[in-house]
């Protein structure tokens, strides 16, 4: 186990093209399970494949523990990935594809027999063994993966959205096993993925990349609660923030006003004058009377998804989305009230950085 | 929309009868000569085409050292075959996977030695396995044969299909060049390296000019130059000459049959690239 630091590290693969990454800073904690979470293109595999070393960083350093790793070859960082593509090779039994490491490092016949059964015990991949990659679901080449990593006792697991090629009710399933293993384990786990629903269920911590730079570290929690950015505001929940552009005033006392399209919505401001972004998630956006609330707004489309109901709404121009609890009695064309929770707004500036 | 299965398969059928129209000439075209030749074997010569002499194969082996011919191509097409597909595999890694200044340069340069035909080649091969002092001899047959362009080129394309994750994945469990190289890419490349190996081997097996220039004696000679021998042998004795070539296309027609499955496999993955 170890943790894993990154120092300023950058990678451009053209030198005329923006870079993949830019200047990015993270300390990954030993035995954390830290999830790098962004839309494709921010930059996340990069980083990953700079720590694992297969692919050289244009800039900085990469510390894996104490040991400055930037320059080493990848099987001497000590440190196993599970690929996207799960990698495996097809011409070799679950057996061998398992073993391959070990057998590379000319690790004892005995020792790898042993170590291989002890993965494919974990895994459930018992029975699994003297088949090949081919006549295998994408789930059990999944494990295998896994376990070609696992036997290997690495200090770090680099995982690159491991889950994205399997069906929505496996990917649920894995997601726990993976989770499990975590904790039987305790080992370094830095996770790659372009969905958030995986990183809010799986990370300790997340750090949200786009464009190559980093926005924001932090617990699910934070993140969803407190926003860096308009970004991550939007990019983090399901559906994201709801982010009204408009002009805010803020007084000073405690008293403010911004104003967006239908919508006069009071607000706590410091001194302010100017373009302004409010946020709000969908569930702190009630609905109400036409004549109540901060204005009144059409509704374009309600999708019932069981206990709760999206209800899309267009406030003068200003498109919104509410969280409703149960199946409310709405239709398109309905015209509503809205009203939201003020202790539950979000201010960021014209550039869109968290006011406050 | 859908349409109905008739329509669909009216025009499915006129589909295919126009592919069978096009293809029946071009495949009429191609197994006439063979069809001539196995033919002109069985007949003897001045009432040819009307009584079937079987003796003509007996004539064929008895006149010439057929033994010594058929040892001379196996050892010949063999040692080719071999030779090319170790080349043309490491080389094709290179130029498919290592990183290395001016490698697609030198690829282009590779593929323009392409253009230049065969026989403008002869000589400068022939000048070369001179001074070594290997005309005649299996030396100065094989040598200048064990590279192949063609056959860099074909390999170099199915690697580029190989997903670059595998390679990746043996990196980091501690694999270096070589032995991804021989345990993963070598492995995966099996059916492109048996439709090499086919090519290689009926591209030998067929070959005339050279061998004509690199050997002089009998001894030496492959199947294709010592048939044309038969001429000076027996003035122009069409039986015999047609008797030894269906002898010599044997055990390339065995070889195709074997392997056709690796062969056809192989050249569909590589034409996808």
């Amino acid at each position: 186990m170890a943790s894993v630091t990154l120092r300023r590290l950058a990678k451009r693969y053209d030198p005329h093209g923006r870079p993949a990454l830019e200047e990015l800073s993270l300390a990954v904690n030993d035995g954390e399970f830290f999830v790098l979470l962004g839309p494709s293109g921010c930059g996340k595999t990069t980083a990953l494949r700079c720590i694992a070393g297969l692919d050289e960083p244009s800039a900085g350093e990469v510390l894996i523990g104490e040991r400055d790793v930037t320059r080493l070859d990848p099987a001497a960082r000590d440190v196993a990935m599970v690929f996207q593509t799960h990698a495996l090779y097809p011409h070799l039994t679950v057996r061998r594809n398992i073993a391959f490491g070990l057998e590379v490092r000319r690790v004892p016949a005995a020792e790898i027999a042993r170590r291989v059964q002890q993965a494919a015990d974990r895994l459930g991949l018992g029975t699994l063994l003297d088949r090949r990659p081919g006549e295998l679901s994408g789930g059990e080449r999944q494990r295998v993966a896994l376990g070609r990593a696992l036997v290997r006792e690495p200090q770090v697991f680099l995982l690159d959205e491991p889950l994205s090629h399997l069906e929505p009710t496996l990917r649920a399933e894995l997601r726990a096993e993976l989770l499990e293993l975590h904790r039987a384990l305790h080992t370094t786990v830095v996770y790659v993925t372009h969905d958030q629903i995986e990183a809010m269920t799986m990370g300790q911590r997340i750090a949200v990349l786009e464009r190559g730079r980093l926005r924001q570290v932090g617990t699910p929690a934070e993140l969803y609660g407190r926003p860096a950015d308009v970004f991550v505001a939007r990019f983090i929940g399901s559906p994201g923030m709801n982010i009204l552009r408009g002009r805010g005033r803020g007084t000073g006392d405690d008293g403010g006003v911004v104003d967006c399209g239908a919508f006069s919505i009071p607000v706590s401001l410091e001194r302010y004058e100017g373009e302004i972004y409010l946020g709000v998630r969908p569930e702190h956006v009630s609905l109400v009377a036409p004549d109540q609330g901060i204005g009144a707004a059409d509704v374009r489309g309600v999708e019932p998804l069981g206990p709760d109901t999206l209800v899309r709404l267009d406030g003068g121009g200003e498109p919104l989305v509410a969280r409703l609890h149960g199946i409310p009695d709405l239709r398109p064309g309905d015209r509503v009230g809205v009203k939201l929770d003020r202790r539950q707004l979000h201010l960021f500036d014209a550039a869109g950085a968290r006011l406050g | 929309m859908r349409k109905p299965d008739g329509s669909r398969g009216s025009r499915g059928s006129w589909g295919a009868w126009l592919t069978y129209a096009l293809a029946l000439p071009l495949a009429i075209l191609m197994i006439a000569p063979f069809l001539y030749m196995v033919v002109s074997a069985l007949m003897s010569e001045p009432d040819s085409l009307r009584h079937p002499v079987p003796d003509n194969f007996t004539g064929a082996l008895v006149a010439l050292p057929f033994g010594r011919f058929l040892l001379n191509s196996l050892i010949f097409s063999l040692a080719v075959v071999a030779g090319q597909v170790l080349t043309s595999a490491t080389a094709a890694y290179a130029f498919a996977r290592l990183r290395f200044p001016g490698r697609d340069r030198l690829f282009l340069a590779y593929l323009c030695a392409l253009m230049a035909p065969a026989i403008v080649l002869v000589i400068p091969r022939f000048l070369l396995i001179d001074a070594f002092g290997w005309v005649d001899s299996y030396q100065g047959l094989i040598s200048t044969e064990l590279v192949s362009v063609s056959g860099i080129f074909l390999l170099r394309q199915f690697f580029r299909t190989i997903p670059r994750d595998l390679e990746d994945a043996a990196r980091l469990e501690g694999a270096g060049e070589w032995t991804i190289f021989w345990r993963v890419i070598v492995p995966l490349a099996r059916p492109a390296l048996a439709t090499l190996a086919v090519l290689a081997f009926a591209d030998q097996w067929r070959s005339f000019m050279w061998p004509l220039v690199a050997t002089r004696s009998s001894g030496m000679q492959p199947l294709e130059v010592g048939i044309a021998n038969l001429e000076g042998v027996y003035h122009v004795s069409w039986s015999y000459q047609m008797a030894a070539a269906v002898a010599a296309v044997i055990p390339l027609m065995v070889l195709y049959f074997v392997a056709h499955r690796y062969f056809i496999r192989g050249i569909e993955q590589t034409a996808r690239v």
